[in-house]
């Protein structure tokens, strides 16, 4: 028992983008967030980090609301934004020393469990370095080593593998994978459909705001009757017989 | 849509945003305490001008000091946005034509800012200098043109050119001119602005005719100049705020290696924000520094209490924008930690900024009486502990 999302209607300003929308994600498991631009994707990711309030429904994390318990809740979860968000006053090593400091983990501890994913996004040269003298790319990496430093139960992950070069898309798509064979629950949207159908175990297809489909690569081939169908091929096909807009 | 009506739309969205903003202002009671303020420093400044002899040099050179600082400040407003780069790319030329329009709008507006300047400071010249009416219009007429020289130059440093020496050259000019001025003839000086002036408007208007802009350069500079406005607003109404270029200092880190630094995320970021960000330490050490001197020359008790306690509410208040920073940043939002550790961070680095500057005023004051100093330094705490106490944690409470 990990995430719950319980008939979750959310949105901005009353208007509802999110239509009662539930799902779980499971210890270990890894789910693929899948939709076009604007079909709900980053706004379920919003909800569920709390930047916003559902109209209605419930999210719970291991059994625990945002509302019941903050800070433990906030503890727990590790996230990859879209767009990269990072201090314009702080270095590179000010970053994870801070993120080490706000979880709880340690500024030493912190820099301790970062050696190894700097060297290995081949970062290990700038830690004096502002974010302002970082590329799209690199900002994009310190957001997955300050992620994956705090070692929580739950990543939430939003579109990852944008901007980063194809060695580094390797090596988060193996800190993932491993992180879940560990047990660590994990949410990814993404629009790269190949990499997710390599490497998740359930999918979830929303469009305008509801669940369109959701289950494992078999279940989805079963439920749209195309055998053997790849994820892309399936997704493609669908969105032009529904008409998929937004 | 053309860029002609393009701007036109911004400028109405800009002064009625300023227009807004300046309602508050006018209404503020700050407004009554300040016109008490300037009608006291008007009053000194009578009181010491007849006190001051016949070709006085210590006065002038105060007031040459004064001046190449007002030059200094003050840009072109342009109303560039950062999508410009990409969007207006194409449309160069016609941005031609808007951008003199600003350069002419500033220009105009300043005019008006160094002719009051002017007016002022000439109850100083007759004293000192015995000028006749001729030079005192003369003057006035001189500083608005040395005003008038700055600007275009920094007009000019917006072309994709490399014209960074037309401006320090006119600044240097311009200073030169003044103390002509101040020092030699009046005449002189006039001639030799309006000359500079002349010159300038030739080069600008008629010979420079590229029309390539150097767009990095004009939205940041538009952007420190809407960042200062703001800032100064940011006395009367919240205003959005938007960080400054940030200087790395690495000389000194060593402020950031104490127990107190490393106490909560908030206080590791905020004390780093403040001394990275100039615009956070620049303003604290400058009005440390010019409230520290009007201390060190001011005998009179009740005078340096009120230089004090307006410096230190004016280092308050330029802080206060450090809360916004970190209500705007959504990284802390998803933090694991309480609001009120957030506040408490907050306020308690902005009480150990004011009480250092309070401690300099102390020391300062010490020039004027061990006793002055002791009830300066008393009335100074307790407006401190008062502002940071009560007023702050109302303030933090307000939603940005």
């Amino acid at each position: 028992m990990s995430l719950t999302v319980n008939n979750v209607t959310g949105g901005y300003s009353r208007i509802p983008v999110l239509k009662d929308i539930s799902f779980t994600i499971n210890d270990g498991e890894l789910i693929g967030l899948i939709g076009l631009n604007g079909a709900g994707k980053s706004t379920t990711i919003r909800h569920i980090m709390g930047l916003m309030e559902p109209f209605a429904g419930e999210i719970k994390l291991d059994g625990k609301s945002l509302n019941e318990a903050p800070e433990e809740y906030r503890r727990k979860i590790g996230f990859i934004p879209e767009t990269p968000l990072l201090y314009d006053e702080l270095t590179l090593r000010e970053h994870i020393e801070i993120t080490g400091m706000a979880f709880g983990v340690g500024k030493d501890e912190a820099m301790k469990r970062a050696e190894p994913l700097l060297s290995m996004f081949r970062l290990d040269g700038r830690l004096e370095w502002f974010p302002s003298d970082f590329s799209k790319g690199m900002k994009q990496k310190v957001m997955i080593v300050c992620a994956f430093i705090i070692d929580p139960s739950l990543y939430i992950i939003d579109e990852p593998f944008l901007g980063l070069d194809p060695l580094a898309i390797r090596d988060l798509i193996n800190l993932i994978v491993e992180k879940k064979t560990q047990g660590a629950s994990i949410l990814m949207s993404t629009h790269v459909l190949a990499n997710a159908e390599r490497i998740c175990d359930r999918f979830i297809i929303i469009d305008q705001g509801i669940i369109y489909a959701h289950g494992t690569l078999e279940e989805l081939r079963l439920h749209f009757n195309s055998p053997g169908a790849s994820l892309d091929d399936m997704y493609t096909r669908l969105a032009d017989r529904e008409g998929f807009t937004q | 849509m053309t860029t002609d009506h393009l701007f036109k739309r911004r400028r109405q969205v800009y002064y009625k945003k300023l227009g807004k903003y300046l309602k508050y202002v006018l209404n503020d009671h700050f407004v009554l305490a300040l016109l008490l303020l300037f009608g006291a420093l008007g009053f000194t400044y009578s009181e010491y001008v007849e006190t001051v002899n016949l070709g006085a040099v210590l006065p002038r050179l105060v007031l040459l000091v004064i001046l190449i600082g007002l030059l200094t400040i003050g840009r072109v407003r342009t109303l560039i946005e950062p999508a410009d780069s990409v969007f207006l790319l194409p449309l160069e030329e016609e941005l031609e034509a808007v951008m003199k329009g600003n350069l002419v709008y500033s220009v105009s507006f300043f005019s008006i800012f160094m002719m009051l300047v002017g007016f002022m400071s000439l109850p100083l010249l007759t004293v000192t200098l015995a000028i006749t009416q001729a030079e005192a219009v003369m003057w006035v007429v001189t500083l608005v043109c040395w005003k008038a020289s700055q600007l275009m130059s920094l007009y000019n440093e917006g072309k994709q050119k490399d014209y960074v020496v037309l401006r320090q050259s006119s600044i240097f000019l311009a200073s030169m001119g003044l103390i002509i001025s101040l020092f030699l003839s009046i005449v002189v000086g006039f001639v030799l602005s309006v000359a500079t002036v002349l010159g300038l408007i030739w080069f600008s208007f008629y010979y420079e005719k590229t029309t390539r802009w150097d767009f990095e350069y004009l939205i940041e500079s538009e952007s420190k100049r809407v960042n200062s406005l703001y800032r100064l607003l940011n006395l009367f109404v919240e205003t959005p705020y938007h960080s400054n270029k940030v200087r790395r200092f690495k000389w000194l880190d060593g402020l950031f290696s104490s127990r107190f630094t490393d106490a909560s995320p908030t206080i590791f970021y905020l004390a780093r924000v403040f001394i990275r960000n100039t615009s956070f330490s620049g303003l604290y050490l400058r009005l440390t520094v010019i409230g520290g001197i009007v201390i060190v020359f001011t005998d009179s008790l009740i005078i340096n209490l009120l230089i004090s306690i307006l410096f230190l509410y004016l280092i308050g208040f330029q802080l206060l924008p450090l809360n916004q920073m970190i209500q705007q940043s959504i990284t802390f939002r998803l933090y694991p930690l309480s609001n009120k550790l957030r506040e408490r961070a907050i306020q308690q680095l902005l009480l150990y900024l004011l009480l250092a500057a309070g401690l300099v005023f102390f020391l300062l004051a010490l020039n004027s009486g061990v006793v002055e100093a002791t009830v300066l330094v008393l009335i100074n705490l307790v407006f401190i502990l008062g502002f940071i106490y009560v007023y702050v944690p109302k303030r933090l409470r307000k939603k940005a």
